[in-house]
């Protein structure tokens, strides 16, 4: 049998214990993990069915509800040690989820001077300051992600003419004229998006233009269809889901404090390694991929050389948007960037709305 | 799940546990090889019931996965009612019943008498987006509506396992339904069981070997890791060879098995190979097992 320790005739938990849990989810959630209310209802059903004595089948048995992807296992542990086993009261989390609780009110309270959008504009990309410019540079990367999106997907629409036979409307028609097909219904391949993926650098010699990137990855997602975003400086993250979200204020924002490492140097050729190993499904043939990057790595240039290769060989296309080749064209062709650019299959500047407009053309 | 020769751990045990006493879908993610879709196999043994899988692809649509009309053999019987003086109306109603329905996966999970199926949804991730929007309604009342028949209703819903190789992030509501289960390459212990279990005859030093090993390739940076299916058709492999312990002329005889990448096997016969050797060479299994934990540590 494959039951493991438990038998059934166990106690319900008890109401402390319901009550338990449902601070411990509200806990998951202040700390960002996906652990809605309906969860908790289920967590205590969970809890009915395992020995609750038992430290790791109740540690297992909440984990397998309240988790939903194997980026929260590791946080869902530490906090599972910090409410379950360690003291409440002084628990860090528990501090710096109020405190962030606290931080939102304040900055309600004073948002009448104050909007993200301003905090945004302190990076000098001075081009995206005014509301007006970031609509047209949002119109602008709609625009481009729809260029590329246009690639037919196997899934068939009804049509009047071309495309394949339909079977099953061919046959209720020919009912018509006793099992005669004289009319054949047709269906053809509907237009759909191509699969894109992202890779936005946000080292510090970036910095000027990573929160501006990081709009232009939001505006792509948005626009196209199966878009998947990473961001990297030293270490690669996938970030798709923060841009699902209805405000880019908020997914921008949230990516910085949980994602961002602005301190460390680049490492182009790392990232990209850790991309073709973890994610090497998320490219195939079909795939456009764009690497948003300045091109200066610090680390291994082989290594850059030789995963760039791997990349260019998987993806459909490899476009290169480096913004240093628009505002300082002379450091734009950096060791790192020279190594790389055999393989790409476009290379653009993309660091003001023009060359985004232009590179929509080109397209 | 021991019974069914599958070497399980108290997470994998608990989870499917769970996920049937709550009559949950469960979803299973982990890297190629690690054994996701083994666990709707032995599930559906262990209850004593049916397994019914739908492999999941670029472009699967609901009709694919649902239902599909036998056209040639309503095309037929259109011709042979041709003499009849049935209306059109009795026609149609005739060629749209039940005899003529194709049921496809998902209809057969539901539209199942007996005990409730194990309904194994296969690599989700491959399908697209509305594809898991259509699954997301199936999943959460368990019928379907066939405009020429009615409503099916499952009288006692399947068990449903998902799983996915994470190439894209899954809808945030279809997370939410299910319970979550992460399978991690296995441990040096758990993949030496697995492979003792899965090649009886093996020895136990090349068992060991092999789980070793695996650790090993595991570290590096290959395009494709290997998986436990690796390990198993490998062990297979040298066993078919008659060989007790590894040596030079059999990995390098066998490595095909494992490795699926042209630059994969070029990086590992350049650097691996020797080092692998003779980091393995003199160890009893007891060693071993301390070397692939110290790497996996490390």
């Amino acid at each position: 049998m494959w039951t493991p320790s438990v038998s059934l005739q166990l106690p319900a938990p008890t109401p402390e214990l319901a009550e338990r849990v449902l601070a411990f989810c509200r806990l998951l959630r202040q700390e960002g993990l996906a652990a809605t209310p309906a969860h908790s209802g289920v967590a205590v059903e969970a809890l009915r069915r395992v020995d609750v004595g038992d430290r790791e089948d109740f540690r297992l048995a909440l984990r397998a509800v309240l988790t939903s992807g194997a980026d929260e296992l590791e946080h869902f542990d530490e906090l599972f040690r910090l409410f379950w086993e360690g003291s409440l009261e002084t628990s860090e989390a528990l501090q710096r989820a109020e405190e962030r609780e606290s931080e939102a009110v304040a900055a309600e309270d004073a948002s009448a001077q104050y909007s993200a959008m301003e905090a945004l504009a302190h990076k000098d990309f001075a081009d995206v300051q005014t509301e007006e410019d970031r609509e047209a540079l949002e119109r602008a990367l709609r625009t481009i992600a729809r260029k590329l999106a246009a690639r037919r997907s196997r899934r068939m629409r009804p049509a009047q003419h071309g495309g394949r036979v339909d079977v099953r409307r061919t046959i209720r028609r020919s009912l018509r004229f006793g099992g005669t097909a004289l009319e054949l219904a047709r269906r053809r391949r509907d237009v759909r998006k191509t699969r894109l993926v992202l890779i936005c650098d946000v080292s510090r010699s970036m910095d000027q233009y990573s929160r501006f990137l990081l709009q232009f990855v939001y505006a792509f997602q948005r626009g196209a269809g199966q878009v998947e975003s990473f961001v990297f400086g030293t270490r690669l993250t996938r970030v798709t889901r923060y841009f699902r979200q209805p405000s880019i204020r908020s997914a921008v924002d949230q990516i910085e404090q949980e994602v961002l490492d602005w301190s460390g140097g680049t490492r182009i050729g790392a990232s990209l390694a850790a991309f073709n190993r973890d994610y090497r499904a998320a490219v195939d043939r079909s795939t456009t991929v764009i690497v948003l990057s300045d091109g200066l790595d610090t680390g291994d240039l082989d290594v850059l050389d030789e995963q760039m290769a791997l990349l260019s060989r998987r993806a459909r296309r490899l476009i290169w948007l480096n913004p240093l080749l628009g505002s300082s064209p002379d450091h734009a062709l950096g060791r790192g960037m020279r190594r790389a650019l055999p393989y790409v299959d476009t290379f653009a500047p993309g660091h003001n709305l023009a060359t985004l407009e232009a590179l929509a053309k080109v397209l | 799940m021991e019974a069914q020769g599958y070497v399980t751990d108290r997470e994998v045990a608990t989870t499917v546990f769970l996920a049937s006493e709550l009559r949950m879908p469960v979803l299973i993610e982990g890297h190629a090889g690690v054994g996701k879709t083994e666990v709707a196999k032995v599930l559906a043994a262990s209850l004593e019931t049916e397994l019914i899988r739908l492999q999941c692809y670029e472009g699967l649509d609901a009709y694919t996965a649902l239902y599909e009309w036998n056209y040639p053999k309503q095309m037929l019987w259109i011709r042979l009612a041709e003499q009849e003086s049935l209306s059109l109306d009795a026609k149609e109603t005739h060629i749209f019943g039940s005899d003529f329905l194709l049921k496809r996966p998902l209809l057969q999970a539901i539209d199942h008498g007996g005990r409730p199926p194990v309904l194994l949804i296969d690599e989700i991730d491959r399908a697209d987006e509305e594809f898991e929007a259509f699954l997301l309604e199936v999943l959460s009342d368990f019928q379907v509506t066939i405009p020429e028949l009615g409503t099916i209703r499952a009288e006692e819903p399947p068990f449903v396992v998902l799983t996915s190789n994470r190439t894209r992030e899954l809808s945030d509501a279809l997370k939410r339904r299910c319970l979550y289960l992460w399978i991690d390459y296995p441990s040096f212990d758990k993949e030496l069981s697995i492979i003792n279990v899965k090649v009886p005859g093996v020895s136990a030093l090349l068992g060991a070997q092999v789980a070793a090993a695996m650790a090993s390739l595991r570290q590096m940076r290959l395009s494709k890791s290997p998986g436990v299916a690796e390990s198993i058709k490998w062990a297979l492999s040298l066993l078919a060879t008659g060989r007790k312990q590894l040596d030079r002329k059999g990995l390098e005889e066998t490595f095909g098995v494992f490795l699926k990448d042209r630059d994969d096997i070029e990086a590992v016969r350049g650097l691996w190979l020797d080092s692998l050797l003779q980091s393995l060479e003199g160890r009893d299994v007891d060693a071993l097992r301390e070397l692939a934990t110290a790497r996996s540590d490390a």
